[in-house]
């Protein structure tokens, strides 16, 4: 009992402060600075986003593969804002907020008028808008994009970098959903037991389609901050970024069956596999077996968590 | 020994870790006789039969199965010996045929790698002819059947095991009052055959109907071992619950009906589930929904607050036409549905007591279809602590997750949480199925409370005694049509139970 309790409470935070301890003894030179951490955070920024949305997703027993084609369609939507001179903000406001909202709104409307899995709707959704994207942008990546814009999104406040800034503000803005609003509670509760939900009085179906919305709008903030990261948009930006959004997801404790999860969980998932990468950089371990590590520490962390997270 | 006795267990015990599930029960089974195990959930009916079934082994006692002294045995060899147990879950595989599922593990070979299915088919047939399954074929997928087929199913496959033990477990909870004939006389007809039927039942008037001898266990202790010629279904319900509690509650003093209709329900329709659905309900009334399963009543029930769709029909609350499009509008005009599957439909299992107990009423509060406001922990739980005592709810903390509770104390977390969401109709769907009688009174005395303070209350069951006994009318509903609805003055067994399986109405002749 207690073993499961705690698992379940400190588990996740556990694995990163153990794989710090690892890795600052291993290279305390270039791992253990200040620097070097908020280089982790500045690059697990973009994962943080979209795994936040993708949390969402899975809490309601569903799933977003669409998040890497999301943040694609959005960052080239913005840039070519950007490019024909609209002001930044609105672009920001169009290309990545309203642009990430509407397309989530498309996915939770097919979810639940066609009534198909999220996993075929998004899967569908995925190569569609990955497609548009090509389309608009004639598969080449848009470069001219003001400086300010990359100055600014990509820049410091007070000295730390603005995409860290955008993720905790996020994230901090998505726990609060969760923990203290009915919205939130609604959203655990759907995903615990659609039908008993229902017929509490929840409106299961209005709640699918927001949740694809802030799954979408999380995707839309990636992309943005992902053109102002590389001072272009690429057509193919977060080609297979779904993959490192669930993995943070699930290594954060998210169950897959629906319902549990904390926001704070799927930040420290996600900062595992920020971690990992640069640990892997630091002690020059060519990029395959990074891939190969990420894809053990999936099925490993739910390992652990099935033989240490159950009676 | 004077008789031989196909089971005989004297003295058993058992106790799991620290806890004495068992504790000296008695217990015989003779050939030919159907011996009725009664007790509320927790007595320690599973426990016993368990032990019978070698699934666990008795910690003090002796046990012999036809006079062979038995320890430490296991499932195999108890299912050797001749014992098969039905359970309440009927555990047939959908996909496989009838044959393939009664003979599963020992196909008759053809061949080392090949299956005789022409010996398996006749060898099907023979015992399915012995359950009355006579104009069936054996090669039909199992998920094609009913419910009450499948049961059958589950006895032939006891009977081709040559089992002459057979244990049924709750076996009529989910069948029709005809299924429920038909297996009595199947019973029967396997008693001829000297085959000794355990049968577990929480239903007073299908043991005294079925039942040859009836012994009481009650918190893991023997009471008594009776005769059923030689009781009643009261003198049985006090040994069970310990006191004189009668079986069939106590109708209120008098109806607290008022004369201002709060529901009523005109011309519903919805194609092949129900038709022409016209009833009222009074401020302070409880009515009740008797039919058979599957009459449609749930169906009404599902349509009125909006979680299915309606083809047609109006629906007024005070006399105002109402457009309920989900149960969220049905909350916000104050109609709350208890449902009557509480673990698909009435709890979310990842949520804790409390966090299940407010929900309707944060619902109820918020407003953009529940998606504003914020939680509030104080009153959420003061709603749990209301219900708990309310109810008698027995957990051990607030913060337990509802699964870890017993079905009876689910259920009160389940009816719990309507109760301070300012619901002036209640809808309950079979409110009572499967707890024990304790919970039932107590959940009668919720639904009569509720009425008292001039709540409305629709009562779907299936339970007749219990519909008479608390209900002011009785709507009759019989392929979704509402055949008659008898005030309760005039309201007996018989006629309703005529107007339920025909469809028409006594009291429509003599007119």
């Amino acid at each position: 009992m207690n073993r499961r309790v705690y698992w379940q409470k400190y588990g996740t935070l556990g694995i990163f402060i153990l794989l710090v301890i690892i890795m600052s003894i291993l290279s305390p030179e270039y791992f253990f600075t200040f620097d070097n951490f908020v280089q982790i955070l500045l690059q697990s920024a973009i994962t943080i986003l979209i795994a936040l949305g993708e949390f969402f997703a899975i809490l309601i027993a569903g799933i977003d593969l669409s998040v890497g084609s999301v943040l694609g369609l959005t960052g080239m939507v913005t840039a070519y804002l950007l490019s024909h001179g609209v002001n930044m903000f609105l672009s920001i406001l169009l290309g990545g907020v309203v642009l990430g909202a509407l397309i989530g709104a498309i996915n939770g409307n097919l979810v639940v008028f066609t009534g198909l899995h999220p996993f075929i709707v998004t899967l569908g959704g995925t190569t569609i808008y990955r497609g548009i994207t090509l389309m608009i942008s004639d598969a080449r990546p848009i470069y001219d994009i003001p400086r300010d814009f990359g100055s600014i999104i990509s820049g410091d406040f007070f000295g730390i970098p603005t995409p860290i800034i955008i993720a905790v503000v996020v994230a901090i803005f998505l726990a609060f959903i969760t923990r203290k609003t009915r919205l939130g509670r609604n959203i655990y509760a759907l995903g615990g037991n659609e039908e008993a939900a229902w017929l509490s009085g929840i409106n299961t179906k209005l709640l699918k389609i927001i949740v694809f919305i802030i799954s979408g709008v999380c995707a839309g903030l990636a992309g943005v901050v992902m053109v102002a990261r590389m001072g272009a948009a690429e057509p193919l930006a977060g080609s297979g970024y779904e993959t490192f959004a669930i993995a943070s997801a699930i290594i954060g404790g998210t169950s897959f069956f629906g319902g549990k999860g904390k926001v704070f969980g799927v930040v420290i998932g996600a900062l595992i596999i920020g971690l990992i990468n640069n640990s892997l950089n630091i002690l020059n371990v060519q990029t395959y077996y990074q891939q190969i590590l990420m894809g053990a520490l999936i099925i490993g962390s739910v390992t652990l968590d099935k033989f240490l997270g159950t009676e | 020994m004077a008789e031989s006795f196909l089971v005989e267990m004297k003295n058993v015990s058992k106790s799991f870790g620290g806890v004495q599930a068992l504790k000296n029960v008695n217990f015989s089974l003779r050939a030919g006789e159907v011996h009725v195990l009664l007790g509320e959930n927790g007595a320690g009916k599973s426990t016993l039969m368990k032990i019978l079934s070698g699934v666990h082994n008795l910690s003090a006692g002796e046990f012999f199965i036809k006079g062979k002294k038995c320890t430490n045995i296991q499932p195999k060899e108890a299912q050797a010996k001749g014992v098969s147990i039905i359970h309440q879950e009927l555990s047939l595989i959908n996909e496989l045929s009838i044959a393939e599922n009664i003979f599963l593990g020992r196909l008759p070979a053809k061949t080392k790698y090949t299956i005789d299915n022409k010996k398996l088919y006749q060898d099907t047939e023979k015992v399915l002819a012995r359950v009355g399954l006579k104009n069936i074929n054996a090669e039909t997928t199992v998920e094609n059947l009913k419910i009450s087929q499948k049961q059958l199913i589950e006895i032939a496959k006891a009977l081709s095991l040559n089992s002459d033990i057979i244990i049924m477990d709750e076996p009529t909870s989910s069948l029709t009052f005809e299924e429920i004939n038909k297996l009595f006389e199947i019973i029967n007809n396997l008693k001829k055959d000297g085959v000794g039927i355990v049968f577990i039942s929480h239903k007073l008037d299908e043991v005294m109907e079925v039942g040859d001898r009836v012994s009481i266990l009650k918190n893991g202790e023997y009471i008594n071992t009776v005769q059923i010629n030689n009781t009643n279904p009261d003198q049985l319900v006090s040994m069970m619950v310990g006191e004189e509690l009668s079986s069939s509650y106590k109708h209120k003093e008098k109806s607290t009906a008022g004369d201002k209709i709060q529901l009523k329900v005109e011309n519903l329709n919805k194609k092949d589930r129900f038709s022409n659905i016209n009833f009222e309900i009074y401020t302070g009334e409880i009515l009740g929904f008797f039919g058979l399963i599957g009459a449609g009543r749930t169906e009404i029930a599902r349509a009125i607050i909006g979680a299915d769709k309606k083809d047609s029909g109006t629906i007024k609350l005070k006399n105002k036409i109402v457009n309920i499009k989900n149960p969220y509008h049905a909350l916000k005009k104050g109609i709350g549905l208890i449902p009557e599957n509480r673990t698909e439909e009435g709890f979310c299992d990842n949520l804790t007591i409390w966090q299940n107990s407010s929900l309707p009423y944060l619902l109820k509060t918020s407003s953009l279809s529940g998606l504003t406001g914020l939680l509030h922990q104080k009153r959420e739980k003061q709603i749990a602590v209301n219900i708990v005592s309310a109810l008698n709810l027995k957990c051990s903390s607030l913060n337990q997750s509802v699964l870890e509770l017993s079905g009876g104390n689910q259920q009160k977390v389940v009816v719990g949480k309507w109760l301070e969401a300012g619901i002036d109709l209640f809808i309950f769907d079979e409110p009572t199925r499967g707890i024990d009688v304790g919970v039932k009174h107590n959940i009668y005395s919720i639904i009569e409370r509720l009425a008292n303070h001039q709540k409305s209350i629709m009562l779907i069951s299936s339970e007749l005694t219990e519909l008479l006994s608390v209900s002011d009318r009785i709507a009759v509903v019989h392929e979704g049509k509402i055949v008659e609805i008898f005030p309760i003055s005039s309201a007996n067994k018989e006629d309703i139970m005529y107007a339920a399986t025909t469809g028409k109405s006594k009291m429509g002749v003599n007119n």
